[in-house]
């Protein structure tokens, strides 16, 4: 596997009034060239917050992000500006994440100005021609302002802005998540023929699992600021091995009425704080299946099958159990 | 069969600044909300699905107004109703959930308080009694140390909290019709699920007739009986949950289910319309849909379908009743 980016035992903790945010706890995992790596989880799992710190834009507590074999933060100044050039990303909100008092074309050829791409800006504004080509939006349109377009065609202006610089990893948090059901399709598709055309790899973040599993070649389940479950997409939709995987995949709603089920099991409870997080497996105190070890031991996580993960002191192997 | 609420012909319009023509965003709806059961209304961002159950319940924004139509709720025509007397309803037997419960919690009262004076309000429960009820209440909805939380104001609650409790509130009303406005839209989807569960338990408890306005094709799915499809300010299909969901007529609703990924493998394209949704100062003259539809014909671009009853109350506004219409 020739691998791009890599996450090693990644911390981030914010301290507050009562105690210390444990956003991000101990993570590690790699993703490989031209992968996509799905990441899910509920609200404050900490998966926008491991966004983050890949991209460098917060300071891991301990740990280190290597990128294309290099430490990210051995590197100083120029050197890790040159090096974060290659990693870009992608926001939920396109309203939000646009300046409103700038044109869409200096909208997207901000980065080239700031890292000196082209000789002149007569040829940045061709580069950034040619990029809204590429993701669909006319060129015409390059005088325009961002209210002047619908949501989708704002989100295509943030693709194009991210892939100006020419990056190998976009960071997508959450990109289709504001998008109508029809928009959406047309976003996915987009990321689709670049991750294609451009042998582009994808750390992308979302809590929708059917979107999730449409992209994803592995997919990464958080929960409370650690990893639950890491698996080659199929075995971990056909056969999760963590009950909070489980329970994830059994709440989503199916656009099918005929596999409504009014008696399936629901995790219970409230998405717990990650503020002094319980001890042992912070799942268990949502979990049918924990007992004493769960209460008292942090589960390793362990490879299950070929590259299948899971951090669980009693999997789901072949059972039922709820 | 008898309905809780029939709404017909309705047209509502909204003004802006400095125009003399009026935006039309629901044009000529019609719906029927069968006692006990559950209505969805579906359909993407601004075509109308919630302008429609605004103006039902008289909530429209300064610049609308409803400009015909009626919508019948126990014999009487909502519409026409005095703002009185439709505010007595409102709070008493409609219920209205949206999709961020922060809107319609009052911040300065706590919880508890809110929901004792909407117990005491429709029973002649003293003070401790209703407050004993309200703790039910909160433990039945499933929020966590009920107690402790009936002295909290709104803002200390989740967001999932706070939906929680607005279904609370209402199961305290035992509303003859809930209208829930996105309710889970901002959720994550382990509370998604207790919320709709909640719904479904009202409505067995109570006998609540249910309009749950989304446009989550899964949420109509899991909830539905009946299913209105929205498309532009106007209704462009309508059928039972399994009709819908296994034989859909309409170009539209094909394309929105087909653009679902649900099992799609990796690589393979996902269907998706083409274009964007019409101008509501500037709607197409034939079908609305003709200009992002595959199959429109000349026909189709000139002149206007009325909606076609395809059998047993499916309906359906196409010329070409989706019959060639092909996705796969």
């Amino acid at each position: 596997m020739n691998e791009l980016l890599r996450a090693e035992r990644l911390v981030k903790e914010f301290p507050v009034k009562n105690g210390v945010v444990h956003a991000v706890s101990d993570v590690s995992f790699t993703v490989a060239k031209g992968e996509t790596l799905g990441l899910v989880g509920e609200s404050g799992c900490g998966k926008s917050t491991l966004g983050k710190l890949i991209l460098n834009l917060i300071t891991p507590t301990s740990g280190a992000v290597w990128f294309k074999g290099t430490d990210l933060s051995a590197l100083r100044g120029r050197e890790q500006r040159r090096l974060r050039r290659g990693m870009q990303m992608i926001f939920q909100d396109p309203y939000a994440s646009l300046d409103p008092r700038m044109t869409v074309g200096r909208i997207i050829m901000e980065p080239l100005t700031a890292h000196r791409v082209g000789s002149s800006r007569a040829e940045r504004a061709d580069m950034v021609r040619s990029l809204m080509e590429q993701v669909g939006i006319r060129p015409e349109f390059y005088g325009r302002y961002p209210h002047q377009f619908s949501g989708g065609q704002r989100q295509r202006i943030g693709i194009a802005r991210a892939l100006a610089l020419d990056p190998e990893l976009i960071i997508c948090d959450e990109p289709v998540s504001a998008l109508d059901v029809s928009i959406q399709a047309q976003i996915l598709n987009l990321l689709s023929d670049l991750q294609a055309a451009r042998g582009l790899t994808y750390l992308f973040i979302s809590h929708d699992l059917n979107v999730v599993r449409y992209l994803s070649d592995r997919v990464m389940v958080m929960f409370l600021g650690q990893i639950c479950e890491l698996s080659p997409t199929e075995p971990l939709y056909s056969q999760p091995r963590h009950p909070y995987t489980k329970f994830l995949l059994e709440a989503v709603p199916q656009p099918d009425p005929t596999l409504r089920d009014d008696a399936r099991a629901l995790l219970a409870g409230e998405v717990a704080s990650a503020i002094n997080p319980p001890p042992g497996c912070r799942f268990h105190p949502r979990c049918p299946c924990a007992d004493d070890l769960c209460r008292h031991k942090q589960p390793d996580l362990v490879e299950m099958a070929p590259g299948h993960l899971c951090a669980c002191h009693h999997p789901l192997v072949d059972r039922e159990i709820f | 069969m008898e309905n809780i609420l029939s709404i017909k012909d309705l047209v509502v319009s909204f003004a802006s600044d400095g125009r003399k023509d009026r935006a039309v965003a629901v044009n000529g709806l019609s719906l029927d909300i069968p006692r006990g059961g559950t209505v969805g209304l579906v359909g993407e961002s601004g075509c109308g699905k919630s302008v429609t159950s605004l103006s039902v319940m008289g909530l429209l924004a300064e610049n609308g107004r409803v400009d015909a139509g009626e919508a019948r709720f126990a014999g009487q025509d909502l519409l026409k109703l005095p703002d009185r007397e439709l505010r007595k309803l409102r709070g008493n037997r409609i219920s209205m959930i949206f999709q961020e419960p922060m809107t319609s919690l009052n911040p300065v009262l706590t919880v508890g308080r809110q929901l004792t004076e909407a117990i005491r309000q429709h029973s002649d429960m003293d003070k401790a009694a209703a407050k004993a009820r309200a703790i039910e209440l909160l433990e039945h909805v499933g929020i966590p140390e009920a107690a402790t939380r009936f002295g909290n104001y709104p803002h200390q609650l989740s967001g999932g909290m706070r939906q929680r409790v607005m279904i609370g509130m209402a199961m305290a009303m035992t509303p003859d019709l809930l209208i829930a406005d996105e309710p889970t839209t901002a959720l994550d989807v382990s509370i998604e699920a207790q919320i709709l569960r909640l719904m479904k338990d009202l409505q067995r408890r109570h006998g609540t007739s249910i309009l749950m306005i989304t446009h989550n094709l899964g949420v109509v799915a899991e909830l539905c009986d009946e299913v209105y499809v929205m498309y532009a300010g106007e209704v462009v299909e309508r059928a039972d949950v399994f009709t819908l969901f296994r034989d859909c007529a309409h170009p539209y609703t094909r394309g929105l289910m087909a653009s679902l990924p649900r099992m799609t493998p990796k690589g393979q394209r996902l269907y998706n319309i083409r274009g964007t949704v019409p101008n509501l100062r500037a709607m197409p003259a034939g079908c609305r849909f003709a200009p992002r539809c595959e199959l429109a014909s000349e026909r189709c671009h000139a002149e206007k379908p009325g909606l076609i009853d395809l059998g047993g109350g499916h309906l359906c506004r196409c010329f070409l009743r989706g019959e060639a219409a092909n996705h796969e």
